[in-house]
């Protein structure tokens, strides 16, 4: 009697060893995201119009819904359940990579659908969608405007006037040489274009070559 | 892809979480305050294309084209790690995407401009006064920017009775060439 309840006990010991082990593969062996894209290969994909879609674009796409595009939403939650674009899905920043999210994503890439991700900003969906870039997904598309203009809530806001890419130099360079150069503006009064040009001529002094010793 | 090269990347995993981290974005008060102490840590990279670097950077920045990132040239100036080197593009996004690029080989002290050179000039070089009404620390900010304005660009408005601020204005606007290195020593 004593010796049956040895033999149970071990074998109790043994099976919750196993499991143990087994549980430990299963974990170790998840299965990893690996990157697809070299970083040069990444690189090439920067300032290229194809992988961007603008807001006029988007606003397009949002009217004409023919179910080939699905948007998602790399804010929070909270931002998200106050408001978002029509059908889109919630993916924060933090989460793109979860198991869920993987799934629906390869779905939607099995599906044939095209994503596009946006933000706050541009630069909010901007690590997203080169992440998931350079993990080898190839139907991703960046938004490049603010959440503000996709919002149709708010049609005749302001933000309608942003310009159509974010990466629009904003100086006025123009007006800045004459900033830049107090020599220019105190001859601007007789000679205006002429002290202008003169500005700009870069001097040459050795001190900023760094180096040497 | 050679194996040596794929165990020093940052995995996506743990690059995703460096990017949902805020802490590489430096704004641009911090920039201005560490370029009029001239801080030689300092190491600001502007990846807009040159023809925007030649009409207007920020004073002693160096212009890396974002496609050129990887080039030798570029590499041997971004690979030391004696040195903060701050991305900056006209927003943050191109500047963004040339980060998350170099933290993926593996890249240690390297920052964000927050808002991009639009931003840097519209806060700065344009500083707007605060309402009378305003903080005494908003004051001070105002003064600071308009005292960093003055030591980059001189003084528009003023007549100028010191000499010394022509010539720094004349210093700020040289333009390095891209591909010089600025290493070198002995």
């Amino acid at each position: 009697m004593d010796e049956l309840n040895k033999t149970n006990r071990l074998t109790i010991i043994v099976i919750a060893f196993v499991l143990v082990i087994i549980v430990g593969l299963i974990t170790f062996r998840r299965p990893d995201v690996k990157y697809v894209l070299t970083p040069a290969e990444s690189l090439a994909l920067l300032n290229n119009p194809e992988f961007v879609i603008t807001p006029e674009q988007a606003s397009a796409i949002l009217k004409d819904s023919a179910g080939k595009t699905v948007f998602i939403d790399v804010r929070n939650s909270m931002a998200f359940d106050r408001n978002h674009v029509k059908n889109a899905i919630n993916i924060p920043v933090r989460e793109l990579f979860s198991k869920k999210n993987k799934n629906v994503l390869r779905d939607l890439e099995k599906a044939g659908q095209t994503i596009i991700l946006y933000g706050e900003t541009q630069q909010q969906a901007n690590g997203p969608w080169l992440m998931l870039r350079q993990t080898g997904f190839k139907n991703v598309l960046l938004f490049t405007g603010t959440f503000a203009q996709l919002d149709t809530s708010h049609p005749d806001s302001l933000t309608r006037i942003l310009p159509q890419l974010s990466e629009t130099p904003l100086i006025d360079t123009a007006a800045l040489k004459l900033v830049s150069s107090p020599a220019a503006t105190a001859k601007n009064m007789s000679e205006p274009a002429k002290p202008v040009k003169k500005a700009v001529i870069p001097v040459k002094k050795t001190k900023s070559s760094g180096g040497g010793c | 892809m050679p194996a040596k090269d794929a165990a020093k990347q940052t995995q996506p995993e743990q690059l995703l979480a460096a990017i949902d981290d805020p802490s590489r974005f430096l704004s641009s008060d911090d920039i201005t305050d560490r370029l009029v102490k001239k801080d030689p840590a300092l190491l600001l990279i502007d990846v807009r294309p040159s023809e925007q670097f030649k009409s207007f950077s920020i004073p002693g920045s160096v212009n890396i084209p974002v496609d050129s990132l990887f080039t030798q040239a570029s590499m041997e100036m971004l690979n030391q790690n004696a040195k903060d080197k701050v991305f900056y593009s006209n927003t943050d996004v191109t500047s963004d995407q040339a980060w998350i690029l170099c933290k993926r080989i593996g890249m240690q002290r390297i920052y964000v401009l927050q808002g991009g050179v639009n931003n840097w000039f519209a806060s700065v070089v344009k500083a707007v006064k605060p309402l009378e009404t305003g903080s005494e620390k908003d004051m001070e900010l105002y003064q600071f920017r308009l005292a960093a304005c003055q030591y980059f660009y001189g003084s528009p408005d003023m007549a100028i009775t010191s000499n010394t601020a022509p010539e720094k204005k004349k210093v700020t606007i040289i333009r390095k060439a891209p591909a010089h290195s600025s290493g070198g020593g002995c």
